[in-house]
């Protein structure tokens, strides 16, 4: 049997994250320890406790871009 | 993200709906604390533009909480139409401008694409002044940015309770029978 863990980050998604398709997440919105990279697939918690599959695509300054899985 | 359409992105709305005393600004419910001054922080950096606008200098920072007006067009349901949300707060215009907040019509792009409830948006204004956000609330430790975050939560206690009693949704988000593209730019 194999066990797979996704990380779970937080981010804002409403209808201009949903038709682009990507989602960005601040560092400040990290607890720290969650050691992100380009390539690492995550899950999206939204606002509204909404889940999201993501990919995590880019990262510039303190912002990750997660590019929504459809 | 180096191109300018990449990332999230406000800008100062200089159309759309103009607000009156009397209007009700609607603030979607997140139930975590911690989410909204994270997300207030995270989203205090896009502001550098309308800042400089202001003449504000450069260590001078504010934190934002989106908010709309109710209106004929965007009912609360409207509003919540692909967002989760559920439950919302509702308050007059007036009561958050004699509590002594500022309210900013900014309008929301995500990598260039606007949010469809752009002109109705509005950003609450929470603080605003020189060195407000502990620097160790982005690169600290666990413990640092929790008691970072512990240090900025009176100030969103403080607005929340100002914004009136929970409310839910009528339909729920999920059953709002308009899509905000197709109703003719409201």
């Amino acid at each position: 049997m194999t066990t797979i863990n996704k990380l779970v980050v937080p981010a804002s998604i409403g209808p201009a994250e949903l038709e682009a398709g990507r989602a960005y997440v601040h560092d400040a919105e990290l607890e720290g320890d969650e050691e992100l990279t380009v390539g690492m697939r995550v899950e999206v918690l939204d606002d509204a406790g909404r889940y999201f599959a993501a990919t995590v695509t880019d990262r510039a300054d303190h912002l990750w871009q997660l590019t929504l899985q459809p | 993200m180096n191109e300018p359409t990449k990332g999230p992105r406000v800008r100062w709305r200089s159309g759309g709906h103009e607000l009156q005393p009397e209007t009700d600004l609607l603030r979607f419910e997140v139930a975590d604390l911690n989410g909204v001054i994270t997300r207030a922080v995270a989203d205090s950096e896009l502001y550098r533009e309308i800042q400089d606008a202001q003449g504000h200098p450069e260590e001078w920072q504010v934190l934002p909480m989106s908010c709309f007006a109710v209106t004929e067009m965007w009912t609360p349901d409207r509003l919540a139409h692909n967002t989760g949300f559920t439950r919302y707060r509702v308050v007059h215009a007036a009561v958050l401008l004699a509590a002594g907040f500022t309210l900013w019509p900014t309008e929301i792009l995500i990598d260039g694409v606007p949010d469809p409830r752009n002109d109705v948006h509005y950003d609450l204004v929470v603080a605003a002044g020189p060195a407000l956000i502990p620097g160790t609330l982005i690169t600290g430790s666990p413990a640092e940015r929790r008691a970072a975050r512990s240090e900025l939560a009176p100030r969103f206690e403080r607005i929340i309770g100002v914004l009136g009693d929970l409310r839910e949704l009528d339909d729920g988000p999920d059953n709002a029978e308009t899509d905000p593209g197709t109703m003719g730019g409201a």
